[in-house]
């Protein structure tokens, strides 16, 4: 009974194109190391996982909560000091100073939200655009500690082995997308979309705009800390550079690459990009990011919404009667048999 | 010491309040946020060098030359990479971007960094016991005139006074019957041109890299945001508090080479935080 | 016994005295209309008894306890919801999330049992597009997204309902719809009376006078900010100073 129940539930989430491309996709990724275990390879994933987190983190707030963040590299730096310190100043196990580097980057939430309670779209952008330049000019003045120019060296690495330093990043990665699907299916979800919407009816429906708007920004430098504190312990060397314009951007550029304010988008963004600009520079050598930035550009003119989006358009199909989603070469809906072909709003728009 | 910072200063302000005046006229018409708006400014100054160092054309038809350049070029990405995504102010900020880092790679695919360009008048002379080129004057009267030039545009003729009736009000400036697509490409040329004359008189006194915009546009989001976006004056006149506080940080401070966007920032932060629309602003946010 | 108690309100913008030292009170189940010439202040007399904007001086009262200082979604929690005079929905989320967001914002301390969902999809049903649940706010045509709204500030269970041109912009027959469903509402007892207050109490603004003598008991007259005349409707429209003040504006 039980078996039938969870079979059928099975069946019919595989039903829909999305979620089935979702399995296959998530079983690809664990199988990979078999297949590819060259070090190059393994180090290459790795990035894609830690940088997955960090682009879902940013969506999180601007794409969801719409406070537009042009810095985020701020939460990333924060964390990836604040571990690379831990470790090498104090000898604390990766196993501490990660989570305590998230723990700052969540902080540095209520800090950076502050602006926000304030100011809105640009003006919020550019205050939160200017805060990891303030930052590393921190960085600078207190050398010290933090290693100045050159960095914090010789932070040690989670795990050894890469392959085992893979499959935590792959389950941090999936725990990631797992929390922010059901976020955004929350009530939270729903007010932060609310206050992105229009803050003004959001508070005039009763939301307490000031809590939402800092529980965003610290979710927000959570989901950013943990990829900051990963990276830390990767590539073992944290220097301003994490703190730079490139960190803040590349997640922005990820994201509206995969879709904005959608769970797997940022995901999506990653798993594309960041493969491909390293594969464009082993093939064109100094002329890949010309090429790398003009095929972005025309993804971003004529996939406004991001690829996820405009491939899904393609796929999935959704039934006018019953509203469940099928595969687009699909004549009759799984569930309601009424043809797909010809359906009501079809023939109501081609009658006017 | 006091006088470096005078001269040095007074440069750098000319050159932001240049590029903030074209940037803030950009942004109260066609209400976008530009990102590749200084990296217009570092491509004409590359465009300059290359018209007179390696093809070795005359400095005064090299610099008009440079400018339409960049024009066309600032024309031909607004419309055919801007334009079609204008909505959504998120693929607007990537596309320029992009924009931004597509020139620059342009540039350094040329092998040029940190070129040197001769000067368009020769000599120089002592000022406040500093030594200062001919070309640094030029400089500073290009900018008044450049800046006056703008603001008789915008207050004495046709379509500048349609322009700001646009920045002021889209919805009576399309009842008056001005066209906005004539008047973003007037405005994205009016603007991008401002900032590539920067970039021609500018070219023999800095120290070009292929990367300087990047600084450029942080400082320039500063006067913007501080100013107040929209407002011109402002502007112009947080450009120069911005460009000696920098100065100042730059030759007072040991290491302040590394700390002056810092400051600068943190500067920013603080004027945003206690007055969110600038010290000057007078758009808010729709 | 008197809902909302408004003492000495003033609010200035620059030099220009918005809302002048107004006075009234709003009894239970009472249902106000609040007129006057454009510009008179109406707009943001409500905006201040919202807590939208801040008032330079004065006080409000409601249900016993000072609101005036309390920020705009705390006054809702209080009690009090209004509409916007141009409609501002989410218009990316569906029409039950808009009204979602409201009824489930913070817990009701009423709310006897009924969870948010169900709370949203009876207030749909109440103003009449529980059909439209689904779809995007953006879809909605004028008259519908005025009854979104309504919808939206019933959901956060209020006492006081503040309505800014609730008529505006829309055809003759969306304005019967629409003053039928604001009758219901008054005769409608809420829902809950475990906190022991009866119907509804209503604050209107309108310019369709015509319209708004018929639902209302009592009619407040703003003019510069001052509150010209206060009382039912046929002793409002035999004023003077209410005449003088709409000669040349609107016949009443």
């Amino acid at each position: 009974m039980f078996l039938q129940k969870f079979g059928k539930k099975v069946s019919n989430a595989l039903s829909i194109p999305s979620q089935l491309l979702l399995l296959i996709g998530l079983i690809a990724f664990i199988l990979m190391p078999v297949f590819f275990n060259q070090p190059h390879v393994l180090r290459l994933l790795i990035m894609m996982n830690i940088m997955a987190v960090f682009a879902s983190s940013w969506n999180l707030v601007t794409g969801y909560a719409g406070q537009l963040i042009l810095g985020h590299a701020l939460f990333f730096g924060v964390s990836a000091y604040v571990s690379a310190m831990l470790n090498t100043n104090l000898d604390w196990s990766p196993l501490v100073s990660i989570p305590a580097g998230t723990l700052a980057a969540v902080l540095t939430g209520l800090i950076a939200g502050y602006p926000a309670l304030r100011l809105k779209g640009i003006y919020l952008g550019l205050t939160t655009l200017a805060m990891p330049v303030v930052l590393s000019g921190i960085v600078i003045v207190f050398s010290d500690f933090t290693g100045g120019e050159m960095g914090i060296v010789g932070v040690s690495l989670l795990s050894k082995n890469r392959i085992v330093f893979y499959y935590i990043t792959l389950f941090i990665l999936v725990l990631t997308v797992f929390a922010i699907h059901k976020i955004t299916r929350s009530k939270t979800g729903l007010i932060f979309q609310a206050i992105r919407e229009n803050e003004m009816t959001a508070q005039a429906s009763g939301v307490n705009t000031t809590y939402y708007k800092l529980l965003a920004f610290c979710m927000g430098g959570l989901f950013a800390g943990l990829a900051g504190g990963l990276y830390a312990h990767f590539i073992r060397v944290v220097g301003p550079s994490v703190l730079s314009f490139g960190f803040s951007f590349e997640p922005i550029i990820w994201s509206s690459f995969g879709g904005v304010a959608t769970v797997m988008g940022p995901v999506i963004g990653v798993f594309i990009l960041v493969p491909a600009i390293e594969e464009l520079r082993a093939v064109l050598g100094e002329n890949a990011s010309l090429v790398y930035y003009i095929i972005l550009g025309i993804v971003v003119i004529f996939a406004p919404g991001g690829v996820i989006r405009w491939f899904l358009n393609r796929v999935e199909k959704k039934c006018a009667q019953c509203e469940a989603t099928n595969f687009a070469f699909r004549r009759h809906c799984r569930n309601c048999k009424s043809s797909l072909k010809d359906n009501g709003v079809l023939k109501a728009v081609k009658q006017s | 010491m006091i006088a470096n910072i005078f001269v040095i200063g007074l440069l750098n302000g000319c050159i932001y309040a240049l590029l903030a005046a074209g940037f803030s006229l950009m942004f109260s018409v066609a209400r976008i946020v530009n990102l590749a708006f200084t990296a217009y400014w570092m491509f004409s100054a590359y465009c300059y060098y290359g018209l007179t160092s390696s093809m070795g054309i005359h400095p005064l038809i090299a610099a008009p030359a440079a400018v339409i350049v960049v024009i066309l070029i600032s024309l031909f990405f607004q419309f055919f990479v801007i334009n079609p995504v204008k909505g959504s102010s998120m693929s607007v900020m990537i596309l320029s971007l992009a924009i931004g880092l597509i020139l620059q790679k342009i540039v350094s695919l040329q092998n040029l960094s940190y070129t040197l360009v001769p000067n368009l008048i020769e000599g120089k002379m002592e000022w406040f016991g500093v030594t200062v080129t001919y070309q640094y004057f030029l400089c500073l009267v290009v900018v008044v005139v450049v800046l006056l030039g703008l603001w008789f545009f915008l207050s004495k003729t046709r379509y500048g006074v349609a322009i700001r009736a646009i920045s002021e009000d889209r919805q009576v400036a399309g009842l008056m019957g001005i066209d906005e697509r004539f008047a973003i490409a007037l405005v994205t040329a009016v603007s991008v041109g401002v900032a590539a004359i920067a970039g021609v008189v500018v070219s023999p006194l800095y120290a070009l890299e292929p990367t300087m915009w990047m600084s450029h546009l942080l400082v320039l989001m500063a006067v913007v945001i501080f100013g107040g976006m929209g407002s011109m004056k402002g502007s112009i006149i947080t450009a120069f508090i911005i460009a000696f506080t920098e100065t100042s940080v730059v030759l007072l401070i040991p290491t302040g080479g590394f700390l002056r966007s810092a400051v600068v920032m943190a500067f920013m932060i603080a004027v945003l935080m206690i007055k969110p629309t600038g010290l000057f602003g007078t758009l808010t946010e729709e | 016994m008197s809902l909302l108690q408004v003492k000495g309100l003033t609010k200035r913008f620059g030099g220009i005295v918005a809302v002048n030292n107004a006075t009234f009170e709003i009894k239970k189940n009472e249902v106000v209309g609040l007129i006057g010439p454009n510009g008179a202040g109406k707009s943001t007399l409500v905006q201040l008894l919202m807590g939208i904007i801040k008032s330079d001086s004065g006080q409000v009262i409601f249900n016993k306890k000072d609101i005036t200082r309390l920020k705009a979604w705390q006054v809702v929690r209080q009690g009090v919801a209004g509409t916007f005079q141009c409609t501002k929905p989410f218009v990316k989320l569906p029409v039950f999330a808009n009204v979602l967001v409201a009824s489930s914002a913070w817990k009701k301390p009423g709310s006897n049992g009924t969870a948010p969902m169900g709370k949203a999809m009876e207030v749909l049903e109440n103003v009449g597009i529980s059909h439209l649940a689904k779809l995007p706010a953006s879809k909605l045509s004028h008259g519908d997204l005025k009854r979104l709204e309504i919808a939206r500030s019933l959901a956060t269970d209020p006492q006081l309902l503040i309505l800014d041109e609730p008529f505006g912009g829309l055809n003759h027959n969306e304005i019967e719809l629409l003053s039928n469903l604001i009758n219901n509402l008054r005769m409608q007892p809420k829902s809950d009376q475990s906190m022991g207050h009866g119907g509804l109490s209503m604050i209107i603004i309108e310019h369709k006078l015509s319209e708004l003598m018929k639902i209302v008991d009592k009619v407040i007259v703003l003019n510069y900010g001052k509150i010209l005349a206060c009382g039912t409707p046929e002793e409002v429209t035999k004023d003077e100073a209410v005449i003088n003040a709409y000669i040349g504006d609107e016949g009443v």
